[in-house]
């Protein structure tokens, strides 16, 4: 009987598919002006991870190197993009973002950092009475 | 689903993924029970999702999130099962654990944004 290991890997491509494709279609119908360029990202890892996931179920040498692309593209994405997150504190994520999270996982941000915060009020300096 | 209920079908879908692992480790198809399993944490999940989706004003700014995750825990195991079929009609049981396992996260951030 087969354990069915490549089909599991598919279907957790498919699983990311739909969760990412859900994600992005509910935030850019919703609060698309509040992060034009990660909901785009977001929507477009749905595709990458929904073409994967085709590519694995598929035969063939085409649908192999079409799927060993679209891993290798994810892969690289999350990597430059979680890169860039990281070195540009001021790029602004919506406070619910897959991105806040990669950054609060790695630590490198404290929780709920994700949107720059108003500088604290300066208290005046004393006075000291003569 | 929402409270401890939701937390119950977690930790559920949590035990029928290591069962399901479990088959897959000794290349056995999945058992009777552990489908049974299965229907019963099925018919659980689209009963909480009715309820649910009634309360789905209450949750606020979040309805449509949580309506999403609502909509995915139901349909997880199903295409699961699809995704699990060999074309001889067996199942195979890693792709089931792999949905169990989303289908335990989903529940949980259901909860969370309820």
């Amino acid at each position: 009987v087969s354990a069915g290991w490549p089909r599991a890997l598919t279907a957790a491509y498919a699983f990311m598919a739909l969760a990412a494709g859900a994600r992005a279609a509910v935030q850019i119908a919703t609060e698309f002006d509040a992060a034009p360029l990660a909901f785009s990202l977001s929507a477009l890892s749905a595709a990458v991870y929904l073409l994967a996931a085709v590519a694995l179920r598929r035969e063939g040498a085409r649908w192999w190197t079409l799927g060993t692309a679209a891993c290798s593209v994810e892969l690289a994405g999350v990597l430059a993009i979680g890169t860039w997150s990281l070195l540009d504190p001021s790029l602004p994520l919506p406070r619910r973002h897959g991105l806040v999270g990669i950054r609060r996982r790695l630590r490198l941000l404290p929780a709920g950092a994700a949107a720059p915060r108003p500088a604290p009020p300066v208290a005046p300096p004393r006075r000291r009475s003569p | 689903m929402t409270g401890r209920a939701a937390t119950t079908a977690a930790l559920y879908a949590g035990f029928l993924a290591l069962w399901a692992l479990g088959d897959a480790v000794r290349r056995r198809e999945p058992g009777a029970y552990l489908l049974l399993g299965g229907a019963v944490l099925e018919a659980a999940l689209v009963g909480g999702a009715l309820l649910g989706a009634a309360d789905l004003g209450e949750a606020g700014q979040d309805a449509a999130v949580h309506g999403g995750y609502l909509l995915a825990s139901v349909l997880l195991l199903p295409l699961g099962l699809l995704l699990a079929r060999d074309r001889d009609g067996r199942l195979a049981p890693a792709p089931l654990a792999v949905a169990l396992v989303a289908l335990a996260i989903v529940v949980l951030r259901a909860k969370a944004t309820a």
